[in-house]
């Protein structure tokens, strides 16, 4: 399990530690990117320039950063916020409910057919889940966010976060029932190798 | 099922997502062994986990991380040398961008604050396992605390520990490594030792299990080879050397492995209760004696609490405040 600590950094930062913003930077830049990815309908051009303006302001408001909780958590909110102020700007806010619809599917490369059709119907059951309960799973299981710092950054409970990620994985295991026990186990032992 | 949570996914997808505290962890695997039924739905769901990394978009093209913080870099440096005052002397857009970037570069040397000790430190909940910027582990028991010198790993590498910690030390005869915890200083090469200041607070134990290690204070020292232990009493001063047979489960915080051989069932509360940071009481005072010979191999508690029981005829409690009861009218049989 990856171990920074974040206190630490948090502290370096405020003091104006460039090479620790650098680690940092280069740790979260990233994933960040394809975070905004999600709210820029894929356009990484677009995505690339939020997350480096939510860098600046982390350079020059450093001395008096207020951070609760992690950068981790204070970089996906700023981001987060970003993609949503853009959206409002250009009033084109049905692009967001369409990402929180889903509509991912033009984005992804396949590998190969069988993977294509994991993936096709891993997308599909992903659908299915409502909107909310779909955010929270992804960003603990694609941006591995501490439940703590999801909480934080969509304004909820822990609580929330523990419910909604147990239903995530219960209904995604029902769209995949019949996949189970066949195509998955056959899959795994092959990635395995 | 505990409180609070209603279904036992919740529980799973924590663990997954490596949310859970030991208690959870430990009611997961007591569910977990209660049926193939929910082994197999364990199983399901942790295949639906991992499959779901797949669905994660990828990326139509690659980010260069490194162009992006060059980018980013000059940015910053020509917005914060872009405002200059009461100049008449008008310097080309260059030169302008140079000296703004001299100055700013001179102030971030100037300001760049001095290395700071680094702090690790254990919470009262769980033990902690970390690794120093050498490759060394070291594992913090609950409530403990470890200080590193910022200077780590230059001419040695020099730390204060308060409390008890493990250590597994990559070798490094020109560095050696050091201790500090209270007035005795344990220096060793490479090698692997238990430094305990918590059971007794005026005893270190120092516990070697690989290698050798010096323990020394001001006045006295002894090299210490594994297998061996180190006893410095801080109120009389002095250090000695325990060769005997050693308290098998000392490193039990750590690997969760108990001996007991004959101990009494007070005794081996009292380590449960450590190990596992729970409170658990003998509610009949005859049961302190009861001789207790077990090994437990990394076992969930109630798994433990469950072999105890049965081996005494004993009655388990989980009362509503967490204290766990154990009831019975005397050793069995």
């Amino acid at each position: 399990m990856e171990h920074h600590n974040e206190n630490n950094e948090l502290e370096a930062i405020r003091q104006g530690d460039e090479s620790v913003f650098d680690t940092v930077f280069r740790r979260y830049y990233e994933p960040l990117c394809h975070y905004a990815a999600k709210f820029c309908d894929g356009d990484l051009d677009e995505a690339e320039d939020i997350v480096q303006q939510c860098f600046v302001k982390l350079w020059e408001k450093h001395a008096a950063l207020d951070i609760t909780w992690s950068i981790k958590s204070y970089l996906y909110k700023a981001v987060h916020n970003a993609c949503l102020n853009r959206i409002r700007h250009q009033q084109t806010k049905n692009r967001y409910q369409q990402f929180n619809a889903g509509q991912l599917e033009n984005n992804h490369s396949f590998q190969d057919e069988s993977s294509a059709e994991l993936r096709a119907r891993l997308q599909e059951a992903m659908d299915n889940l409502p909107p909310q309960c779909r955010n929270i799973f992804e960003l603990s299981r694609f941006e591995e966010l501490k439940y703590r710092e999801i909480a934080e950054l969509l304004n909820i409970s822990i609580k929330t976060v523990e419910t909604q990620m147990g239903k995530a994985l219960r209904v995604l295991r029902l769209q995949l029932a019949d996949y189970l026990v066949t195509f998955l186990g056959l899959c795994f032992t092959m990635l395995q190798f | 099922m505990k409180e609070g949570y209603e279904h036992i996914e919740e529980i799973i997808a924590k663990h997954l997502a490596g949310e859970t505290d030991a208690e959870e962890a430990s009611m997961l695997l007591a569910w977990k062994s209660e049926s193939d039924e929910n082994r197999q739905y364990f199983e399901q769901l942790q295949q639906v986990w991992d499959a779901a990394a797949q669905a994660k978009p990828q990326a139509s093209r690659p980010i260069d991380t490194e162009a992006a913080l060059k980018k980013l870099k000059t940015q910053i440096y020509t917005q914060t040398g872009a405002t200059p005052r009461g100049r008449t002397i008008s310097m080309g857009f260059w030169m302008r961008a140079a000296a703004a970037l001299i100055v700013v570069a001179g102030a971030f040397f100037l300001l760049r604050p001095k290395a700071r000790p680094l702090e690790i430190a254990a919470n009262t909940e769980s033990v902690l396992t970390d690794t120093l910027n050498d490759g060394s582990v070291v594992t913090l028991n609950r409530n403990s605390g470890l200080t590193v010198a910022s200077a780590f790993n230059k001419k040695e590498r020099r730390m204060k520990l308060r409390g008890e910690a493990y250590f597994e030390v990559t070798s490094n005869p020109e560095r050696p490594f050091v201790v500090e915890v209270q007035e005795l200083e344990i220096k060793v090469v490479g090698t692997a030792f238990n430094v305990d200041n918590t059971s007794n607070p005026d005893e270190v134990i120092v516990t070697v299990t690989h290698g050798k290690v010096l323990v020394h204070d001001q006045n006295q020292q002894i090299m210490l080879t594994a297998g061996e232990q180190a006893v410095y009493n801080r109120i009389t001063h002095t250090l000695s050397r325990y060769s005997g047979a050693q308290n098998p489960n000392t490193l039990a915080y750590k690997n969760r492995v108990f001996q007991f051989d004959a101990t009494p069932l007070g005794k081996v509360v009292k380590q449960l209760n450590t190990v596992y940071g729970v409170h658990i009481k003998l509610q009949n005072p005859v049961l302190e004696n009861c001789p207790l010979t077990a090994t437990y191999n990394n076992l969930a508690l109630n798994r433990v609490l469950d072999l105890i029981a049965t081996s005494f005829s004993l009655q388990i409690d989980h009362q509503p405040d967490g204290t766990i009861v154990i009831i019975g009218a005397g050793c069995g049989e």
